[in-house]
């Protein structure tokens, strides 16, 4: 490599960092991105699982929240209500029962209801089925938030390689027409392909890189945020202290629509759940524009009397956090981009193998036949 | 090692059509988020590029492609024998 306007130490030193740097992540990230790509669609996909709806029959009245949440519960003897979500795509609301209010995900149920008829549709739980083990091995790898975090950790790593791969790029191209592939020899026609698959989606790998790094620390955001102004949001005392139920869900949501005409619920936190207090319902809500329909805004309503105690926007960092999330997921801009999103994924898939095909064939030796003895001699000029 | 012949590419050059190609994915990038429509679309005509660009230099190396317009219209500077 005496072609080179950089220094040779300079490109050695780069061509280590980005040897190490990839080598270290790549089996992470080929996890990520074959994880990745079903979970692109899983809306889609959690519809093709779901058996056909009758059709709603004309002047048909929409259900009460307070009706379905009997339903849910007569449903789930000796649990409670601790969630109702609300699709953003479709009239659903998934009402989430568990035995207590701090209850995890996984011990939690989910039933999900039209919201226009109240026909209780039939739907997986999301914690069970193929589509949960590839959200977890994406999220975690099943080692909670250890694991997110080392896998946040692994996308930096990723964002050092491409980096590096990007400076590389100009010594490596300084003789090559931008796209050419060299067929003479399999390792140099490998070479050229991932120089091309790695420029040409730098900028996509990059930012989904960077935002799944952020969204690795979804969990302690959350956490501060619940810590610092969910407490003080829900620090007004009781309306009625002697109150024996909760408020009908039917008159919080009124409320909201009272306070804020142009949100709309995305989230109801029941009271005793880390999302409200022990007295408050929260609610998360979002507007309808595509950005504003990624950032929640919360609201405390006291759960006795109904009445809006407090609702603010999220502070900056929370909102950076939800900003991220659809640049990570690409669930923003319709099939198309999911489509665009999937073959991206499937491009990085092979720039991860060429990569991995690059450390493991030096230049020179793809020829050779594979004798046991070449294999060893190769194993060792790679350690 | 300068081999006679080969052409040397300056930097702009090497980095003319990724700049292109990365700016043009940045676009794509940001306006699905401002709005719907005709900002989806050009979300969607933006990063498409990428692949376009991938799919036209592969499509370039198939044998019954017009052999005039294959592999960078017959430019191939490896093909003298040089590797890096």
């Amino acid at each position: 490599m005496g072609h080179l306007n950089m220094h040779t130490k300079t490109i050695r030193l780069w061509s280590w960092i980005h040897r190490w740097s990839s080598l270290v992540c790549t089996l992470f990230m080929l996890l990520l991105c074959v994880t990745g790509l079903p979970l692109i669609f899983h809306h889609e996909i959690g519809h093709l699982l779901e058996p056909e709806r009758p059709p709603i029959a004309a002047g048909t009245v929409a259900p009460t929240l307070a009706s379905l949440v009997e339903r849910a519960l007569s449903a789930r003897p000796g649990e409670r209500v601790n969630y109702l979500f609300f699709d953003d795509e479709e009239p659903v609301a998934v009402v989430a029962t568990a035995q207590r209010g701090n209850s995890l995900p996984q011990e939690t149920h989910y039933q999900y209801f039209d919201l226009r008829d109240g026909w209780q549709l039939e739907r997986q739980q999301p914690t069970e089925g193929f589509m949960y083990v590839m959200r977890r091995l994406h999220l975690d790898m099943y080692a909670d938030l250890k694991g997110t975090l080392f896998l946040g950790a692994m996308s930096l790593l990723l964002l050092v390689s491409i980096l590096s791969g990007v400076i590389l790029y100009a010594p490596f191209m300084r003789h090559l027409p931008f796209g050419a592939l060299r067929r003479e020899r399999r390792r140099a026609w490998w070479l050229d392909t991932h120089n091309l698959l790695g420029i040409v989606t730098v900028v996509w790998l990059g930012v989904v890189g960077f935002t799944g790094a952020i969204n690795t620390l979804a969990q302690p955001v959350e956490r501060m945020w619940q810590g610092s102004e969910l407490m003080e949001m829900a620090a007004s005392p009781p309306d009625r202290p002697d109150a024996q139920e909760i408020v009908r869900l039917d008159l919080a949501v009124e409320r909201l629509r009272e306070a804020a005409p142009d949100l709309t619920p995305r989230v109801l936190a029941l009271p005793g759940t880390p999302f409200a207090s022990q007295h408050h319902i929260g609610a998360y809500m979002v507007g309808n524009t595509p950005i504003t329909s990624r950032l929640l805004t919360p609201a405390m309503l006291d759960a006795g009397s109904g009445r809006l105690v407090d609702m603010r926007e999220m502070p900056l960092y929370v909102k950076a956090l939800f900003v991220s999330q659809p640049l990570h997921f690409g669930d923003y801009g319709g099939m198309p981009l999911k489509i665009l999103w999937a073959a991206l994924d499937i491009v990085s898939i092979v720039l991860l193998g060429s990569g991995l095909y690059l450390w493991w064939v030096k230049p020179g030796h793809e020829r050779r036949r594979k004798t046991p003895a070449a294999r060893i001699q190769k194993r060792e000029t790679a350690a | 090692m300068k081999t006679p012949g080969r052409p040397t590419y300056a930097f702009w050059q090497i980095f003319r059509w990724p700049f292109l190609i990365g700016l043009s994915s940045s676009i794509g990038l940001v306006s699905a988020l401002v709005g719907d429509g005709p900002w989806d679309a050009l979300s969607w005509a933006t990063l498409v590029a990428p692949l376009a660009v991938i799919a036209w230099f592969f499509r370039a190396m198939h044998p019954r492609f017009p052999a005039g317009l294959r592999g960078n219209r017959g430019r191939f500077p490896g093909a003298e024998g040089r590797e890096s």
